[in-house]
């Protein structure tokens, strides 16, 4: 019999259904290198270097995007690699959606001289696919002088013959996501929390560990992991709070 | 120089008080040039676009652009590879942001540095409970930066990104949207080349120290204490150096 929580899911199952969570997303990521390295490929056999101009090409893969996942996600683009195009040291080809308006493009100070500077070589949602990372999902983070929210990042690299050319990502809202976790969550005790590989709370239905804070002293605690990504519920009966 | 027809439209249904945004304009252009946000030769974007950007009428752009113009910070040329472009000197730079200290009061300054205090503190509090570790190693690089900074330009940028990283690693959207707004408002004022500025260079950097240390031992209460007593003597250098400036 369910209790008045509701403790009649079981928490395995439901990680493995926070897991499916960014699953098309993640699909849409991988259309996006597809349409990159076709115009990469299509660059190099003119004998030509890619230049910013081309990358127009990629929106509308990226408008289908934002609108497929409207729910979830404020921006998706690819991010260049330092030196690859012909005509951008850096650059982030970035489309946000404004509801009821055409997608506007995501403009950033790529300038090191600048206060604002964008560096997002610097990011891990950059470095980690940089470093082979296949699937990164980083966050939740304030990401100040980009979108300027509660971000959480989800990229996967794009590659060309061993070469690093950069990452297709999108940026979702902490909010949402968290909203789409706890419905997941519903049948769980209020103890099992959401966490990241940090152990910073993704989602919980407990008022004392809200998105954001850190989970510590997690040793006797139960953990279920969320197979394909850093997240895990964690039952915190068991723990010393 | 005609107005067009749209233009025209705008500059009657404008709200009334007009010489309040053209000033807002000037004020917003000049802040930026002093930053270096907008470089020394750099094309400012075309005028619809940037009326637009700073939502202002054209009208008001143009009337932005002429007072620029008289002060020497921008130059327009006209023909096809026409337009409005930056007129900034390394030397000016520091000569502007003097100006723009001797223009504030000492309450003011106190005013601002007083919320400095509470978001300092706050923020440093708070990242020292939820800083992820990368976040801390991020703090620690930015206090290398400052070590090693030299200029108002570099110091301002090292200075400003420590505050800020504190702030994100505090978790808090609001929280870091008020401190970079803090830093670009008084963050340059600090390092002007004035009244032992290695000295107080020093201090800064080893108060960052202290901070960082402070959020990795994850001591959020030594946090708070350090970067609140760190914003107080910003407080104080920036009175002094106003008072140095105006009474020379």
């Amino acid at each position: 019999m369910a209790s008045e929580d509701g403790h009649d899911t079981d928490p395995a199952e439901a990680a493995a259904k926070l897991a499916d969570l960014l699953n098309g997303v993640f699909a849409s990521l991988g259309e996006t290198v597809v349409t990159f390295r076709e115009l990469s490929e299509n660059a190099t056999t003119h004998g030509r270097r890619l230049r910013r101009s081309d990358l127009n090409a990629l929106h509308p893969v990226l408008f289908r995007h934002l609108q497929r996942h409207q729910d979830l996600i404020m921006g998706t683009g690819v991010v260049i690699a330092p030196g690859l195009l012909a005509d951008a040291p850096m650059w982030l080809e970035w489309w946000r959606s404004s509801p009821g308006d055409a997608p506007s493009a995501l403009k950033l100070d790529l300038d090191p001289t600048s206060l604002g500077f964008y560096d997002y070589t610097q990011a891990e949602w950059y470095a980690a696919p940089s470093r082979g990372t296949t699937r990164a999902v980083v966050g939740p983070f304030v990401d100040f002088g980009g979108t300027n929210e509660y971000t959480l990042a989800v990229t996967v690299p794009i590659t060309e013959r061993d070469s690093f050319l950069g990452v297709s990502g999108a940026d979702l809202w902490a909010t949402r996501l968290e909203a789409a976790a706890r419905r997941l969550m519903r049948g769980l005790g209020r103890e099992v929390v959401l966490v990241n590989g940090d152990d910073r709370v993704l989602a919980s239905r407990s008022p004392r560990l809200v998105m954001g804070a850190l989970v510590r002293d997690t040793g006797g605690a139960t953990r279920y992991p969320c197979p394909g990504l850093p997240w895990s519920l964690i039952d915190l009966r068991g723990s010393i709070e | 120089m005609f107005a067009q027809p749209s233009d025209a439209r705008e500059a009657v249904f404008s709200p009334l008080d007009r010489a309040g945004r053209v000033d807002a304009v000037v004020d917003r252009l000049t802040r930026a040039i002093d930053l270096g946000l907008i470089g020394d030769g750099e094309q400012l974007p075309p005028e619809t676009e940037l009326s637009a950007q700073l939502g202002v009428s054209t009208v008001t752009l143009r009337e932005g652009l002429a007072v620029l113009r008289q002060q020497g910070l921008v130059e327009t040329r006209r023909g096809r590879t026409g337009g409005s472009f930056v007129r900034a000197r390394p030397r000016s730079i520091a000569a502007r942001v003097r100006g723009r200290l001797a223009a504030m009061s000492t309450h003011e300054l106190q005013d601002i540095g007083d919320l400095h205090v509470a978001i300092a503190g706050a923020t440093a509090r708070l990242a020292a409970e939820r800083a992820g570790a990368d976040q801390i190693d991020r703090i620690d690089r930015r206090v290398k930066e400052l070590a090693s900074a030299e200029g108002i330009g570099a110091r301002h940028r090292a200075d400003a990104r420590f505050h800020i990283e504190v702030a994100a690693a505090a978790q808090s959207v609001r929280l870091t949207k008020v401190e970079t707004e803090l830093q670009a408002e008084i963050g340059d004022l600090l390092w002007l080349p004035l009244l032992e500025e290695s000295v107080y260079h020093q201090t800064a950097v080893k108060q960052h120290e202290l901070i960082a240390a402070s959020i990795r031992r994850r001591n959020a209460h030594a946090a708070e204490l350090r970067a609140e007593e760190h914003a107080r003597g910003e407080i104080d250098r920036l009175i002094d150096l106003h008072l140095h400036l105006t009474e020379g």
